[in-house]
């Protein structure tokens, strides 16, 4: 951190800058700041310095460079590693905006699922469930696919709130040619097989068993 | 000259060591040279105040790395500073001196080298040389804070320009010994 502070402020441009206009010379710096602050903040997040992370983002927010999404990205990561949830939920609803400058596509889905995963403590499951439902619902509306990675966190979050009915008909939606695209792994597929058992509702299961067959036979069958 | 130092190669074994011999080896004796500050008094290229071909100071150079001799290191320096212009000395062959003191680990002489190198000559350094350096610096014990200084010195290059691509070895490193403090 210490390192951090010394250089942050002695970024500047070369001499050969010199003859160049004021404008240009201040866009350059500040491209090179920005990409500073960002390239930093990675690897602190790379060696689970989460905590210095945040300090560092707080940091770039000062010097207030256009946010981008990858920013936002990069800020929900932070939050969701360290499980501070109102935080995360403010940067959720920037980038789920309907009316702000974010569109969701696969990759945010993929990465709002991924980060929504890490909030695994008991008291944040029913939000993470209603924020997981708000994802699917928009990706509905806006006609976008499942990743692997986002369909193994809706099952991963559905799966650890005991959500085994709608898991089931996620299943079925999927095996009976749904006109969302997925592309899923055999990860999900070996966790819905492994924490089957807490499904206690005979019912549930029966129906959960049927279409996870289904599914398998559908994706992962080479007959 | 090459041409006949090679010819010299069929009656002479190790010709590049004849050379390292020939260019470190003063013509004056120990008795002249005593007060004298100028590290290349006596040298007979220096006399003719000759420009060598980058492939001298190649060859300087691996032999150095083969048998370090810091006096002798500082000479090569010396006489590529005095005799070639700043603007004709390829990147390869700072990259050469730069390695060698890496290799033979001169921190303070090579830390001294690097400053002139920026600060009073503004030469020609490949980003990669000049990370190289600053690993190296950071790397030996009690220059870690000076490795760090190098990057403020940058803003006096005309060839070098701070970012994070420059910064980030150092950071991998100070990260994967702090464990990220």
């Amino acid at each position: 951190m210490k390192f951090f502070e010394q250089l942050r402020k002695k970024i500047v441009l070369n001499k050969s800058w010199a003859t160049v206009p004021t404008a240009d010379k201040q866009g350059v710096l500040r491209t090179i700041r920005k990409d500073f602050y960002d390239g930093f903040i990675t690897d602190l997040m790379t060696f689970d310095a989460f905590a210095l992370a945040e300090i560092v983002m707080s940091e770039k927010l000062k010097e207030k460079f256009d946010l981008t999404q990858a920013d936002e990205v990069i800020a929900l990561n932070v939050y969701s590693a360290q499980k501070k949830l109102p935080e995360y939920k403010e940067k959720y609803e920037i980038l789920m905006d309907p009316k702000g400058p974010y569109k969701l596509d696969e990759i945010l889905a993929s990465e709002l699922g991924a980060t929504l995963m890490a909030f695994d403590h008991e008291s944040d499951a029913n939000e993470r469930l209603t924020l997981m439902e708000r994802i699917r619902n928009k990706m509905l509306d806006e006609e976008v696919g499942y990743t692997a990675d986002l369909f193994h966190a809706v099952v991963y979050v559905n799966g650890e709130a005991q959500q085994w009915t709608e898991v089931a008909a996620l299943l079925k939606q999927f095996r009976g040619g749904s006109t969302t695209s997925v592309k899923p792994e055999m990860k999900t597929v070996t966790y819905i097989r492994q924490n089957m058992i807490y499904c206690f509702e005979n019912s549930v299961k029966i129906e959960l068993q049927d279409s996870l067959d289904a599914f398998e036979q559908r994706y992962f069958s080479y007959h | 000259m090459i041409n006949q130092t090679y010819e010299l190669n069929k009656y002479i074994p190790n010709i590049e060591l004849l050379l390292y011999k020939m260019f470190c080896s003063p013509l004056v004796t120990r008795e002249q040279r005593k007060g004298e500050t100028n590290l290349l008094a006596g040298n007979i290229f220096a006399a003719k105040n000759m420009r060598l071909p980058v492939e001298i100071y190649t060859s300087l150079f691996h032999t150095l790395a083969m048998e370090p001799k810091k006096k002798h290191y500082k000479k090569v320096i010396e006489y590529i500073r005095a005799h070639e212009p700043v603007s004709e000395v390829p990147q390869h062959i700072i990259d050469k001196m730069i390695s060698v003191g890496i290799v033979c680990r001169y921190p303070v002489t090579l830390g001294q080298v690097v400053r002139d190198l920026i600060v009073r000559g503004d030469y020609n350094i490949h980003k990669s040389t000049f990370i190289e350096f600053v690993k190296f610096m950071e790397r030996s014990k009690g220059f870690e804070e000076d490795a760090k200084k190098f990057y403020i010195l940058l803003s006096e290059s005309s060839h070098l320009q701070i970012d994070y691509e420059m910064i980030r070895p150092l950071v991998i490193r100070l990260m994967k010994r702090q464990g990220g403090g």
